[in-house]
């Protein structure tokens, strides 16, 4: 198993995921790249529609019809995913990497008992005997914080809260033990003192077990407070990605520098964007948030800045981080 | 002794459908099943009532129906007091209830003088066997078509189902069942002209239901079940095919939205077999494709009367169509009143159906 520094547990080359709509080919993920390590915890930034969840979608292989992966390439542990059939794809999903989504009740199946949710998935991947899953759930449920744990596997999902939905459905994205989880905006929805919790206890959890983490959000909060590395996208495309003690103090990219700055606080004059993000389908020339931007000067029409090192693991697609880091170095 | 405590706990889980079926669900699901059904009484009664004026205020002359057309206005007069037409209408009214509530009779027949049940009894069972038999053909085309329309969405196979929905709605089904007696019966020779449930020179023996393929198969007469069965083919696959295209679409969109559900993306994100996804699918889009089918059940009590001429299948349909063009006044109120209470019936038999499917229905 190589998980030594120089290989990371998931590596994203050149991904371009591509929806086929009437209106035209929507470029969701336009040419991203990036890795995560074993047991890291990457948070995946950016507003709406900027194609987070269809990144996290095409690691998974979840991408429906009429999207596609048009390029790129996705290794998982030295694996090329996108060269595995159907049936391997299937096998590594649960077990390998696993999902957890946005809307607990909506993914939990209603007229199935919880118990029978974690056995199917279960015995997907293995011969465990019915006493062995049930053995297996409960200890799952009782990691991620649940009290009685057999009332809850006997029972169905519209009689969870919200916040216990999510710990069940974190439970069985967890109960094969993946070495790496997805989660689409796994808390929103929730108070924020439940989201406090469940956090809290999966992150805790994920950290102890040495699991990697790949958190798609727009909550820059949550981020900071449990990612140890954060990616930022904009219009389909990486900006800026680095460490969090580094990107959250001095982000290198304008529009990094204008999503902190539109994060409410006590005392400080609420900053919003102006603009509106680029279409997907008629990209623009140059760099994707030129006409949003306070720092645009000439070549951002014209040419689009790539994503280049400023230090090492620290990355940033903007000209004019670009010059500082070539004054930098001379 | 480890081994032991293992056993005694594998003995204490409850099975599935030991706790499904606790003693608390069984007294709330008969207090539910008892109180809709003492609503029946109460709505068969409006539905009585209502058939009564609709086709007693309608104007029409069933005197003179039933006198014919040489018959003098004393002759047509005569046969309106033997009728009792002459009375106004709420002491015809508290007739036909008394009559009604005391001795069960909904009347005779203007013509046959037959009681009105008796008829009943004769033609209904052969409406309900095609009906059946035209639903397990509308289910199956219909949720298979719309399943493939479904998972191959906006591609090839659901321009296919689609085209297929269009057609076969745009198509009225005496036409299509017109059609399939001229492809298959004229032209192939696969199956018996249509001449009703079986050929002109069989005489079925021993009539249980009147229903000719139920009744042979029941009385283990194989040469008349064969007969009956493909006598019973055209007719089945015109109402089938035709109501197929209804459950095909609705099977497309809710299984589509099934496919789409997060439910479906987070069972397939954990790697279950494709089959069990497609399961959870199916048991999402599974109540609104039973609900579909009752009330469709309900409505070709009537709704099937044309096919029923078409094929001669001597149904129930096909019977109150023939009344009704007589002016037999109480075979119709007959034919209102059961298609009425049919249709109750089949809703009870649905809503208690669905408590049973989705444990999410609490009964209250």
């Amino acid at each position: 198993m190589a998980n030594d520094v120089t290989q990371p547990l998931l590596e994203v080359k050149d991904l371009h995921t591509r929806f086929h709509t009437h209106r035209g080919i929507v470029q969701a993920v336009n040419g991203i790249s990036f890795g995560i390590r074993e047991g890291e915890l990457v948070g995946l930034v950016g507003e709406t529609g900027c194609g987070k969840s269809v990144t996290a979608r095409s690691v998974l292989g979840l991408v429906r019809p009429p999207g596609r992966i048009a390029e790129g390439r996705i290794t998982y542990d030295g694996i090329d995913l996108r060269s595995l059939s159907r049936r391997e794809f299937r096998k590594l999903r649960g077990t390998g990497i696993s999902f957890v989504p946005q809307n607990p009740w909506g993914a939990l199946n209603p007229i199935l008992r919880i118990e029978r949710q974690f056995r199917n998935v279960i015995r997907a991947h293995t011969d465990a005997s019915r006493q062995e899953c049930w053995d297996m759930s409960l200890a799952m449920l009782q990691k991620v914080g649940i009290q009685g744990p057999e009332r809850i596997l006997k029972g169905y999902a519209h009689q969870l809260s919200g916040g216990m939905a999510q710990r069940v459905v974190m439970a069985i994205a967890l109960v094969l033990n993946p070495r790496l989880v997805i989660a689409d905006e796994p808390t929103t929805g929730l108070d924020v003192t439940i989201q406090r919790q469940i956090l809290d206890m999966v992150m805790q959890l994920l950290e102890e077990e040495r699991r990697a983490m790949l958190l798609v959000t727009h909550d820059l909060g949550v981020v900071a407070q449990y990612c140890h590395r954060v990616i930022v996208m904009y219009a389909g495309k990486i900006v800026e990605e680095g460490p969090v003690s580094e990107v959250f103090v001095e982000p290198a990219h304008p529009y990094t520098q204008a999503l902190l700055a539109a994060i409410p606080r006590p005392g400080h004059k609420l900053v919003s964007l102006r603009g509106r993000v680029p279409s997907l389908i008629d990209y623009p020339a140059g760099c994707p948030f030129h006409d949003r931007c306070d720092f645009a000067f000439e070549p951002c029409s014209a040419e689009e800045p790539l994503l280049c090192e400023l230090s090492t693991g620290r990355r940033s697609a903007c000209h004019l981080s670009k010059g500082v880091s070539e004054l930098d170095a001379r | 002794m480890r081994s032991v405590a293992l056993r005694f706990e594998v003995a204490a889980l409850p099975t599935p459908l030991q706790s499904s079926i606790s003693p608390d669900f069984v007294r709330h699901f008969s207090l539910f099943a008892a109180k809709r059904l003492a609503f029946v009484p109460a709505a068969v009664l409006i539905v009585i009532t209502l058939s009564f004026f609709i086709v007693n205020l309608v104007p029409s002359d069933a005197a003179r129906e039933k006198a014919g057309g040489l018959a003098s206005d004393a002759d047509v007069a005569a046969v309106k007091h033997q009728l009792g037409l002459d009375q106004d209408i709420w002491h015809r009214y508290a007739d036909f209830m008394s009559n009604l509530l005391t001795h069960g009779s909904l009347g005779r027949s203007y013509y046959s003088d037959r009681p009105v049940w008796q008829d009943v009894w004769l033609f209904l069972p052969s409406t309900i066997e095609l009906i059946v038999l035209s639903l397990i053909i509308a289910t199956v085309v219909g949720v298979g078509a719309g399943t493939i329309g479904a998972h191959f969405k906006n591609r090839f196979p659901d321009f296919v189902v689609r085209a297929f929905v269009t057609i076969t709605q745009a198509i009225p089904d005496f036409f299509l069942g017109l059609l399939l007696i001229f492809l298959i019966f004229y032209k192939a020779g696969w199956l018996p002209a249509p001449t009703g449930q079986n050929g002109l020179l069989e005489f079925p023996e021993h009539p249980i239901t009147h229903a000719v393929l139920f009744d042979s198969i029941v009385n283990g007469q194989w040469r008349l079940a064969r007969s009956a069965f493909s006598h019973a083919v055209l007719p089945a696959l015109t109402l089938g095919i035709f109501y197929s295209a209804y459950f095909a679409k609705t099977a497309r969109s809710v299984i589509g939205t099934a496919f789409d559900s997060y439910q479906v993306e987070f069972a397939r994100s954990l790697g279950l077999p494709d089959r069990q996804v497609l399961g959870y699918a199916f048991r999402q889009a599974r109540t609104p494709i039973i609900t579909y089918g009752s009330i469709l059940f309900a409505a070709l009590i009537g709704g099937a009367a044309i096919v029923e001429t078409v094929f001669a299948w001597g149904g129930y349909g096909q019977f109150a169509i023939e009344r009704i063009l007589h002016l037999d006044i109480p075979e119709v109120q007959g034919f209102i009143m059961v298609a009425g209470l049919f249709t109750l019936i089949i809703f009870l038999v649905l809503d208690l159906l669905v408590i049973f499917l989705d444990p999410r229905v609490s009964i209250g």
